[in-house]
């Protein structure tokens, strides 16, 4: 009897208990397979993104390889990228394969007449769930084809805008428009659409209150130098050509004379005729705001009168009237501070420094009419105080009021206060001779002041009466002689 | 004397619980990582996608130099997946270029600094750097 009982008292061992367990147990596999094979996939499709993305890259990369070699062979249409027997990247069929299953579509639109648009896609598919795809997107342009300079062995005249007595001393061009300072009382500053340089025509004509010196251009915003005493810089807005609205000017301190511009970045560089004994300030600095106000950002004494602005790199090359020092060097920092650096004196004579301008390791000073040869060339590879190797000289027709170079340093071109030669041309490539290869003779008075305008590859001679496009006239394109 | 009675269903059960805990917390663990690699394929197409968004807008500013000096940029353009900003263009005239130009799509941003020695008649290069934060190259 008693050990029926014990029998009986073993509860915790029937049939449904095991029945219990093994179901929560078949329930916690059933649900941890599940999360096991999500992860997994999850983690398989991370890895799919990740090689289609590197693929759709590699897409892009190519055709930056190709339109690098040459622009025309970026053809719109549906590509695919190999590679020819050199290892260059090409276009090839309608679209490319990789290990693993990736397919590669490289989409060619064309946006006007420089810029492609490239669109690649990688896709992939493995089996009826695990399919996808990545697109990237990027634009190209056509910058890396040279633009042509001619051959200024010889020039012509392809247009004038005349204007008697005007006085001409600047001018900028800007797409289809140049804008040109005078001397003309009531006017100061014109706008002369030079869309076809054979006719020049005016625009427009501003009243800067005094006569126009030099001109900067940053965007759409135009600022001109004056003799106007209450404003010497005068700043306008210039997005319709047609009608330059002023946005602000500015009162150089005390009673400084301003003569020069330039612009950099956004800060605008000015330089004038020296103050006060006391307070011989000649070159100032300017931040300029998103609206064209200006605020002073720095100041440095010269006592000499700082007639021209050249930019290099972290300077300011000034072309200075101080006896001691024709060609100043200015350092600038990037929020406008300036320390005078020094200079380089031509210790041949004691005149002026009239026009400067830089071009590549070399910077051209155009000097006052003397018996010495006017126009000096230094190599400015280190940029500390240019010296050897050069100087270089070259005999003017005049003062040099204006000098400037191609892009690649091949020609040197110098605006003399003269009639005759009132525009030479030089070899600037060979500085130890600096060989006159073609002059033009002004019928319109004396040069002013010279204007090259890279983008046409023309030279704008502001003269006393006019303003003449000259384009060069030689055979072929222009090449280092 | 009596034995206790043993209790071995218990014991199962327990041990059932015990087991499934662990499994259960590692298939979670698992599925986090996974869902963590497929946002880290989506991030790293969508850096990549940053990257040629600031190649674009150098592009774009390299024609548009060449095609007036005066130029300065200070612009974003809205693309097709994302937008690229351009900072002032450095520097004045035709020689000592700087472009400065940040791409963004999706939380990524990617920026690209770019030295042009000369514009015209050939844009010469002297550096194109991808770089972490812009130097003073350009301004603001």
């Amino acid at each position: 009897m008693k050990l029926c009982l014990r029998h009986r008292a073993r509860g915790g061992f029937l049939l449904l208990e095991a029945l219990l367990g093994i179901a929560i147990f078949g329930m916690f596999i059933t649900a941890v397979s599940f999360t096991l094979l999500q992860g997994q996939e999850s983690s398989i499709l991370g890895g799919d993104h990740v090689r289609g993305g590197f693929l759709a890259e590699q897409g892009l990369e190519a055709s930056r390889a190709i339109r690098d070699g040459s622009f025309a062979a970026i053809t719109a249409g549906e590509h695919g990228i190999g590679l020819d027997g050199t290892g260059k990247w090409i276009y090839s069929g309608n679209q490319s394969n990789a290990s693993g299953g990736y397919v590669t579509r490289v989409t060619v639109t064309a946006s006007g007449a420089s810029t492609m648009v490239i669109s690649t896609r990688t896709s992939w598919k493995r089996g009826v769930n695990r399919s996808g795809s990545v697109v990237l997107s990027a634009d190209l342009t056509n910058w890396r084809t040279p633009a042509t300079v001619g051959n200024w062995s010889s020039v012509t005249a392809a247009g004038t805008y005349s204007s008697a007595n005007a006085l001409f001393n600047d001018a900028i061009v800007s797409g289809s428009y140049a804008f040109v300072t005078n001397g003309i009382s009531g006017g100061g500053l014109m706008v002369l659409n030079v869309s076809n340089p054979a006719s020049p025509s005016l625009t427009t004509s501003v009243n800067l209150n005094g006569v126009g010196y030099q001109l900067a251009l940053k965007g759409r915003t135009l600022f001109v130098m004056t003799d106007d005493s209450a404003a010497e810089i005068k700043v306008y807005n210039v997005t319709i050509p047609s009608s330059p609205q002023l946005l602000s000017s500015y009162n150089l301190p005390g009673s400084a004379v301003g003569t020069s511009i330039e612009v950099s970045g956004d800060l605008l560089f000015a330089g004038g005729v020296p103050t006060t004994a006391s307070s011989i300030r000649a070159l100032y600095t300017f931040q300029i705001s998103s609206t064209g106000s200006l605020t002073l950002r720095g100041q440095m004494d010269d006592t000499g009168t700082v007639n021209a602005i050249a930019l290099s790199g972290t300077a300011a090359l000034l072309a200075d009237s101080e006896d001691a020092r024709e060609l100043t060097m200015a350092g600038v920092t990037a929020t406008g501070a300036l320390s005078l650096i020094g200079g380089y004196n031509l210790s041949d004579s004691t005149v002026d420094g009239l026009s400067v301008a830089t071009s590549g390791t070399s910077a051209l000073l155009g000097r006052q009419k003397s018996a010495f040869q006017e126009l000096v060339v230094f190599d400015i590879t280190r940029p500390a105080i240019p010296s050897s190797p050069g100087p270089w000289y070259h005999e003017g027709s005049g003062s040099l009021v204006g000098v400037d170079a191609d892009g690649n340093a091949c020609y040197g071109f110098l605006a003399a206060a003269s009639g005759r030669k009132a525009l030479q041309v030089v070899n600037l490539f060979d500085k130890t001779s600096l060989t006159e290869l073609t002059t033009y003779t002004s019928t319109t008075g004396l040069a002013r002041g010279l204007y090259y305008d890279h983008v046409h590859d023309d030279v704008y001679l502001l003269t006393t009466n006019a303003v003449v496009i000259l384009q060069p006239a030689g055979a072929g394109a222009g090449s280092c002689p | 004397m009596t034995k206790p009675p043993s209790r071995p269903g218990y014991i199962f059960l327990l041990s059932v619980l015990i087991i499934g805990a662990v499994l259960a917390t590692t298939s979670f663990t698992l599925l986090l990582l996974g869902l963590g690699a497929e946002l880290s394929g989506l991030a790293v197409r969508d850096s990549i996608q940053a990257y040629e968004n600031a190649q674009t807008c150098a592009e774009r500013a390299l024609l548009l130099l060449r095609a007036d000096l005066a130029y300065d940029g200070h612009v974003t353009y809205t693309l097709s997946d994302g937008t690229c900003t351009l900072r002032t263009i450095g520097g004045g005239g035709n020689d000592g270029r700087g472009i400065c130009a940040e791409g963004v799509s999706g939380t990524s941003t990617r920026r690209i600094e770019i030295v042009v020695r000369t514009v015209l008649p050939k844009t010469r290069i002297d550096s194109w750097a991808e770089v972490d934060a812009f130097s003073t190259l350009c301004p603001s």
